[in-house]
Formats: structure tokens, C-alpha cells, sequence
């Protein structure tokens, strides 16, 4: 009952007007679902169902770290050669030595990498978007070269028993999923740490004024990115039993694409858990879609891109209409702010992001 | 534009103009306003009150649902923005004006009227010569090359007057120009405002500060709750006038006019020792249990850097203690040994998509672990009772966006109130607040010092400093050069004593 009441206060304690947005979406996804089990007998199969799910999880996992960047005011363009890297370096020393040993070493990659990440964003200053473009390639190129640039197969086959069993015909890629969807909701929505990658998203100079250590805040989610990757390359890993150090090319496009689609916004404070459930699963019907369709995949790829393109549009319109509903005016007048009133701290205005809020 | 003013004649007058916000809420009832070429007319009113919405509904922002405006020559107009306002000879120097930083002050006063044509070295001179002329006219201008993010909030606005004059306006609304200003730069804008209405210009000159409005204006009208309370020349009114006129209850005015009581307990209270960061210091002060001390320096004197530099946002050297415990580390170190911060720029410590109880309950969280679970319930009551405390306008659930100004202020001071021993740090903490919330905030703030916790404050209006505390450092380049209390402490006093040593920028080269 308490947890009932407290949930309840914190929704009407939360003024998002992206809500709307993301029930539209959730709404476009029903009725893509519905259309699909009109024209296809296959598609609202339990079977199929569960191939959908097991096909969205990679992309699914990664994208509940990239919610919790963007909200921060950060993105990561690098997990695409996280993905490759640890799903090498797991091939890898599984091969040489146990699988566990090799799904460990993964795990410890994974955090690694995602902690030099946050090092270069947050210690050196470094825009998020440049930092992870760079650092992407870099992971990229090792993948490669610690490969040989061959896909490596894995001897030991536990790890693609595992990930291809199905339990209540449901399968195992889909319980991790799930398991990090409840866990990125716990973390984004009802910790403080949650709070503060609001916080700092929104309005970074105000969270410096109440003494959110705004460095330490952003660096949090690079690390969770950094441990989802390795989960994500786990899984794609050991359903292909093949670790392919090209493997991550497309994935941060996915990835944010999913995201984006939902509802969560790229320029950070914004967005939800479920939005971006919302995103994959999105993405994924469509995709499954135009297969069970015998469509040319290439129109898959214009059909997704239209969809984020016109997220973003109702996105942006959404913020319009919220601005027009305060009085009149206010919104033009809140995008500018005098010179600050003391000299010193013209430095400041410069280093802070432009206005989140307003964007 | 062919128009001769004659001094006196009525060159704008809105008729019973009301404004209703659907459903109902009705923010103008009917005013009436008379703005006269060569006079500069004032408007007051507390938050609220319809201020913001008359001046919007004049510059063309908003559309009024009743009543109509009528310009000298031009018989009744119609606005469907603020471009039709400025065509018919409006011009608006607002309080968050609309110029371009990273364009010079030449170019910000043609801004919109001549499209390009700055590469080539010709247009710009012809465009800087002009400005040069019309800048005589006003002096501390910024130079028509100065690019105008460098110039000072005081560049700004005399920019913007100037780009007044340029487009030919014939009535210049002003809203809120001295709230950031120091007493020498208000007694320039005052002096070229008047030069500006001896040009035949009618001004509408809108103010919290009373003392500007009867220094400058010729006549005055006050607002209260979308109606006129008053409309009288200035002459013969006084400030108490103009206070009830717009509160409409004495017992406010009577409750601020009062002598305070020195409520000073010299205790272990904040004490700092040789505080230096760049610009400042060394530099020792100490803040009683109960008492209130002001800082009072001209802008670039470094009061407000000496507050940011004891709540931790700057680095410094020095020693800082509050109760005898040290304050070092981050800002987030200092909440948890109770020092608190409140900045009267609100757009940088508020957030504004947020509702007022999560704005409430953010520096709560500075000091809880990251997986610690929120309190939604004590943090909607914590804000419920501030809320309730400083008589706030809103509810907890309100996007903080949707609230006034002043209701604003309110919300970042509410966030340090709710608990006991602290040292509270206020940089201009009611800059753009309205007379009324001032008192309220002024009061809250007795209130809470005399429970034995402390408050340094900075201000850029003396007068402010002056009604609220014991004494009063005066700041001049980054040192403490004076205090002053008892009855030497005056607005008088203290803005002289800001020239004890010349002007700060001499002294810094030093």
C-alpha cells in the first residue's frame, strides 16, 4: 500500500509532458501489432513472439545503458566496438582457457572500457559525441586485430547452449532483457542516483548549485554502459556461437535510433525506461514485420529511418505546444538570459551546455 | 515616419484592456493607461498583479481578449506580434533582452533591418558612424565595436535604448531596467531617460524598486490584481503610498518599516580566515549564530564570488568553519556540515520542466548514496510546508516553470529553510521579486536567523542590505574595505563607501 502511495506521488511529482509522447508511440506500436496479426497467421504466434523478443535483446540491453546516458546529457557512439571487443576477448579466452573464465574477462572488459569512457568525458572534458566516436573506432581496430580480423568460433558451446535454450518457451536472451529493463527502471526511477541523471540532463549549472557532484553523476552511466555491452556481446555472442569483431557496426545507430524513437530525449533530463522498451520493440515488430512479409530488407532500413525522423519531429512539436501553454511569450523570453552579474563568471556561461531546458 | 511630438499629448493610451486566460483566470480587468510623449510614466504592481501581461499585451506578445490601444496618428491598432508593435513605434527594453551577444553593439541596433552587407568594411562604418551619433546622446554607451556579451548587462541595455531610438520609437517600454544595475549605473540610465523623454519619447518605466519609480517618473500607475489601485502624477507621492497601494494591506508595510531588532548572538558561527582565489582576497570575516551580515560591492567587486568560493563552487585557498567544522571539499561536503546556497538567477539553480516539490527536494540529495530509494512523500511534504512558510503561490505538483518570478525565489530559498543550523549564503536573493514577496522573503529570513542560524548575503541593491541586516562588509576589489552598522548603516553610506578606493578595476591591477 505504501509503495502504491509512493509511486503515485512520484508520478504526480514528475511534470513530464513527454508522456503523451510516449503513450502516441506505444499506441503506434498496438496498432502495428494489430495490423501485422491481420495480415500474417505467423505473427502473433508465441514462437514468433519470442523471436522477436530474442532478436531486440541485444539492442535492448544496450539501449537501457543509452537511456540512462542521454538522460544524463551524454550519448555513447562506442558500443558498437564495446560489443565487438569484449565478444572477441570472450571467444578469445574461452578458447584458450574455461568459458567462465572467458565470460568473466568479458564482464571486466566491459566495465573497463566503460570506465575509460566516463575517464575521457568527464575527467578530461571531453564532448560525449567526439570522445565515443574516437574511442569506438579505437575498441573497433583492437577487435579486429586481436582476431585476426576472422571471426573466432568458440570451442566450448555451453555459452550457445545457454543463450538458445527456452524455458516455458521463452527464451533466455529475453529474461536478461527483462532483468535489465526492471533493474534500469529501479535504478533510472526510484533511486536517488536516478534523480540525479535528471538533474544533471536538465540543468547541469542547477545541479552544481545543490551540490550534486556533477562529474561523479555523469560518470555513473558510462561505467552501467560499459556492463551492459559486455551482457549484449554475451548474448549475440553465444547465439551465433561465433564471435565477429564486425559484429557491433550497425549498433549504435540501432541502438539510438530505438531510443530516440521512443521518446527520450537526445538533449538530455528527459525520457523514460519505458520509452525506450517502447523504441526496441518498435523497431524490432517492423523488422519482423517486413521479414514474415517477404519485403526487401533496404525498405526496412528507409521505413525505420522515416519512423525516427518523425519521432523527433513529434518530439520537437510536443515541446512547442508544452511552450505554448505556459503564457504566452514565456518561452521566447526564458531563451534568453541577461549577462551574468558578476564578471567572474562570464567563463562559466561559456563552459555550460547551452540551455537544456529550452531546447 | 513622420512624427512631431508635442510634450504632453498622449502618444499611446490603452482603454478598460483585459486579459482572461481560459478557462477563467483573469489576469487584466480593465486598465487603463496613458503614456504622454516627453513624460515617463510608471507601472507597479506586485507579482502577479498583471504587469508582465499589460507590457506583453503593448509589445504585441499577447492579444488582450477586451478593450483596445490607440497610438497618437495612427487611431486603434492591432497587434498579431511584436513586429506590428515595433512598426507602430513600440519599442521594448525588456528585463531578458533580445539581443544577439556575438554581434557588436553597432550591429545588435540594426538588428533585423538591414540584412547582411557586415562583410564588407563600407556598411560597417556607415553602421558604426551611425551608431557613434546616436551613442553621444548616452553616456557610458558600450563603443560600436564591442561585441556585446562583453559589455556588462548595463552595455545591454543601453544598446537596446539605443536600437529604440534607432528604429524611431516613440513609446519605450522598459521593464525592470535597474534590477541588476549599481547605483552609478542607475543614475545614468535615469539621467538618459530623461534626455530620451526631453526628445519627446514617451517611456513606460516598469519597476520593483519604488525609490527609481519616484526618482525618475513623471507620473504613476499601479496595478493590483488586473486592476489600477492608483494612477497619480509622482509628485507628492511617497513610498508608503505606492506600497499600499499595491499590497492594499498595512500591516505588511508596517511589519517592514519597522526598526529590526538586533537579534546578534556572536557565537561559533561562520568564520573565515584568509580566503583567496583569484580576484579575491585575503580576506577574513565572521557570521554570528542569528545574524545577518551583508556583502555590498559594485559589480566585478567580487562579493558574489566570495560566496560561491565558501559553498564550494570555486576553488580557493583559506579556511572556512561553520560551527567549528571545517568546510572544505565539494559544495555537496558543505550542505552536509549545513551551509546553504540561494542565487537570485533562477534559470541557473532551478530547473524549470520540474515541479516545484522535485526542485524542492534536489539538494537533499546531494549527500544520500547514488541506489539509496527517493522519498517522494516527505519530499512532497517538506515542499508542502515551505510552500505554506513563505506563503508560496503554487502547488507542489506545479511545473516550477508555471509559477511567477517572485514564487520562484521563493522555492530555491524553501529548499534551505526546512532544517536548523545553517549558514545560509544569498547571492541576490530576491533580484526581480516584487515588493511584496521581498517582505515575505525578508521576513522569512529574520525568522529563520533568529533560530540561531546565520545569513551572508550579497546584493546589488543597497537598500535591500540595508532593511535586512546587522551590519554590512563593504567589498572594493576583491577585499573588505569597511563594515558599517548601527545608524551608520545607510543605502547612502554604503554606496560611498564603494568608492573609498577608487574604482575596482584600478585597484585589481595592484
Amino acid at each position: 500500500m505504501r509503495d502504491y502511495l509512493r509511486r503515485t506521488v512520484d508520478l504526480a511529482t514528475s511534470t513530464s509532458a513527454q508522456a503523451l509522447q510516449s503513450y502516441a508511440v506505444f499506441l503506434v506500436l498496438l496498432a502495428i501489432c494489430i495490423g501485422l496479426s491481420a495480415v500474417s497467421d505467423v505473427f502473433p504466434t508465441i514462437d514468433n513472439i519470442g523471436n522477436i523478443s530474442e532478436q531486440v535483446s541485444v539492442v535492448g540491453v544496450a539501449a537501457m545503458g543509452m537511456t540512462l546516458l542521454l538522460v544524463s546529457g551524454n550519448i555513447d557512439l562506442s558500443v558498437g566496438g564495446q560489443v565487438a571487443l569484449i565478444g572477441v576477448v570472450v571467444a578469445t579466452v574461452s578458447n584458450y582457457t574455461d568459458v567462465v573464465v572467458g565470460v568473466l574477462a568479458g564482464i571486466l572488459v566491459g566495465g573497463a572500457l566503460g570506465t575509460l569512457n566516463g575517464i575521457i568525458v568527464t575527467w578530461f572534458s571531453v564532448n560525449s559525441l567526439v570522445a565515443t566516436l574516437g574511442s569506438g573506432l579505437a575498441f573497433g581496430g583492437a577487435a579486429f586485430l586481436l582476431s585476426g580480423s576472422q571471426p573466432i568460433v568458440l570451442v566450448d558451446r555451453t555459452l550457445q547452449i545457454a543463450m538458445n535454450l527456452r524455458l516455458l518457451r521463452v527464451p533466455v536472451p529475453t529474461y536478461l532483457f527483462a532483468a535489465v529493463i526492471v533493474g534500469a527502471t529501479w535504478f533510472l526511477h526510484s533511486t536517488v542516483g536516478g534523480r540525479e541523471l535528471f538533474a544533471v540532463g536538465a540543468n547541469p549549472e542547477a545541479a552544481r548549485y545543490a551540490g550534486l557532484r556533477v562529474d561523479r553523476v555523469r560518470f555513473v552511466p558510462f561505467v552501467i554502459m560499459g556492463l551492459l555491452c559486455a551482457l549484449a556481446s554475451l548474448i549475440l555472442t553465444g547465439l551465433l556461437n561465433t564471435a565477429d569483431p564486425g559484429a557491433g557496426a550497425r549498433l549504435p545507430l540501432d541502438v539510438i535510433a530505438a531510443t530516440v524513437v521512443g521518446g527520450v530525449s537526445i538533449m538530455g533530463g528527459r525520457g523514460t525506461v519505458f520509452m525506450a522498451v517502447v523504441g526496441v520493440l518498435l523497431i524490432g515488430v517492423v523488422s519482423n514485420g517486413f521479414n514474415l512479409l517477404g519485403l526487401d530488407p533496404n525498405y526496412q532500413s528507409i521505413f525505420s529511418g522515416i519512423i525516427i525522423v518523425v519521432a523527433v519531429a513529434v518530439d520537437s512539436a510536443l515541446q512547442k505546444r508544452a511552450a505554448r501553454l505556459r503564457p504566452a511569450g514565456m518561452a521566447r523570453m526564458e531563451q534568453r538570459r541577461p549577462p551574468s552579474d558578476s564578471a567572474v563568471s562570464l567563463g562559466d556561461r561559456e563552459r555550460e551546455p547551452a540551455d537544456r531546458t529550452n531546447a | 515616419m513622420s512624427f512631431t511630438p508635442v510634450r504632453g499629448s498622449v502618444t499611446l493610451s490603452a482603454r478598460s484592456v483585459g486579459k482572461i486566460y481560459p478557462p477563467a483566470n483573469v489576469v487584466l480587468g480593465g486598465v487603463d493607461l496613458d503614456l504622454a510623449a516627453g513624460r515617463v510614466h510608471g507601472l507597479l504592481g506586485a507579482n502577479g498583479a498583471g504587469k508582465s501581461t499589460l507590457i506583453k499585451i503593448l509589445c504585441g506578445i499577447e492579444r488582450p481578449t477586451s478593450g483596445h490601444i490607440r497610438v497618437a496618428d495612427g487611431g486603434e491598432v492591432r497587434f498579431a506580434g511584436p513586429e506590428d508593435a515595433e512598426r507602430a513605434g513600440i519599442g521594448v527594453v525588456h528585463q531578458e533582452l533580445p539581443l544577439l551577444p556575438n554581434l557588436t553593439a553597432a550591429e545588435n541596433m540594426v538588428l533585423g533591418q538591414q540584412s547582411g552587407g557586415f562583410w564588407s568594411g563600407r556598411r560597417r562604418r556607415a553602421v558604426e558612424r551611425e551608431y557613434r551619433l546616436r551613442a553621444e546622446a548616452f553616456p557610458g554607451a558600450p563603443a560600436a565595436d564591442a561585441l556585446l556579451k562583453t559589455v556588462g548587462l548595463h552595455g545591454w541595455q543601453m544598446t537596446a535604448i539605443i536600437r529604440a531610438r534607432y528604429l524611431g520609437s516613440r513609446v519605450v517600454i522598459l521593464d525592470e531596467p535597474t534590477s541588476s544595475l549599481d547605483a552609478g549605473e542607475r543614475r545614468v540610465l535615469h539621467e538618459n531617460l530623461r534626455r530620451m523623454a526631453a526628445d519627446g519619447v514617451a517611456i513606460l518605466y516598469v519597476s520593483h524598486f519604488l525609490e527609481d519609480v519616484l526618482d525618475v517618473c513623471d507620473e504613476v500607475t499601479v496595478l493590483r490584481d488586473g486592476r489600477v489601485a492608483l494612477a497619480r502624477p509622482a509628485a507628492g507621492l511617497s513610498a508608503r503610498d505606492l506600497l499600499l497601494a499595491m499590497t492594499g494591506d498595512t500591516t505588511l508595510i508596517d511589519a517592514a518599516l519597522a526598526p529590526s531588532k538586533h537579534t546578534q548572538r556572536i557565537g561559533s558561527g561562520l568564520v573565515i580566515h584568509r580566503l583567496r582565489c583569484p580576484g579575491i582576497g585575503p580576506l577574513d570575516l565572521a557570521v554570528g549564530l542569528g545574524e545577518r551580515v551583508g556583502l555590498y560591492g559594485l559589480e566585478g567587486a567580487g562579493s558574489r564570488t566570495v560566496l560561491e568560493a565558501i559553498f564550494g563552487l570555486r576553488p580557493h585557498e583559506g579556511e572556512a568553519t561553520w560551527r567549528q567544522r571545517p568546510l572544505r571539499g565539494h559544495a555537496g561536503d558543505r550542505i552536509a556540515a549545513g551551509v546553504g546556497f540561494v542565487s537570485g538567477d533562477r534559470a541557473r539553480t532551478l530547473i524549470g520542466d520540474w515541479s516545484v516539490a522535485r526542485n524542492h527536494g534536489l539538494p537533499a540529495l546531494a549527500n544520500r548514496r547514488p541506489i539509496a530509494h527517493l522519498r517522494p512523500i516527505e519530499e512532497l511534504r517538506s515542499a508542502r510546508a515551505a510552500i505554506r512558510q513563505l506563503a508560496i503561490k503554487g502547488d507542489a505538483i506545479q511545473q516550477l516553470r508555471s509559477l511567477s518570478g517572485g514564487n520562484q525565489q521563493k522555492v530555491a530559498l524553501g529548499r534551505w529553510l526546512n532544517r536548523s543550523g545553517i549558514c545560509l549564503l544569498a547571492a541576490d536573493p530576491t533580484r526581480g521579486v516584487d515588493v511584496r514577496g521581498r517582505l515575505a522573503i525578508h521576513a522569512a529570513l529574520r525568522a529563520f536567523c533568529a533560530q540561531g542560524n546565520a545569513l551572508l548575503v550579497h546584493s546589488m541593491d543597497p537598500d535591500e542590505l540595508v532593511e535586512l541586516c546587522d551590519r554590512v562588509l563593504i567589498v572594493v576589489a576583491g577585499r573588505i574595505v569597511a563594515t558599517l552598522q548601527g545608524d551608520a548603516l545607510t543605502s547612502e553610506a554604503l554606496e560611498s563607501a564603494t568608492r573609498l578606493r577608487g574604482s575596482p578595476a584600478m585597484d585589481r591591477v595592484a
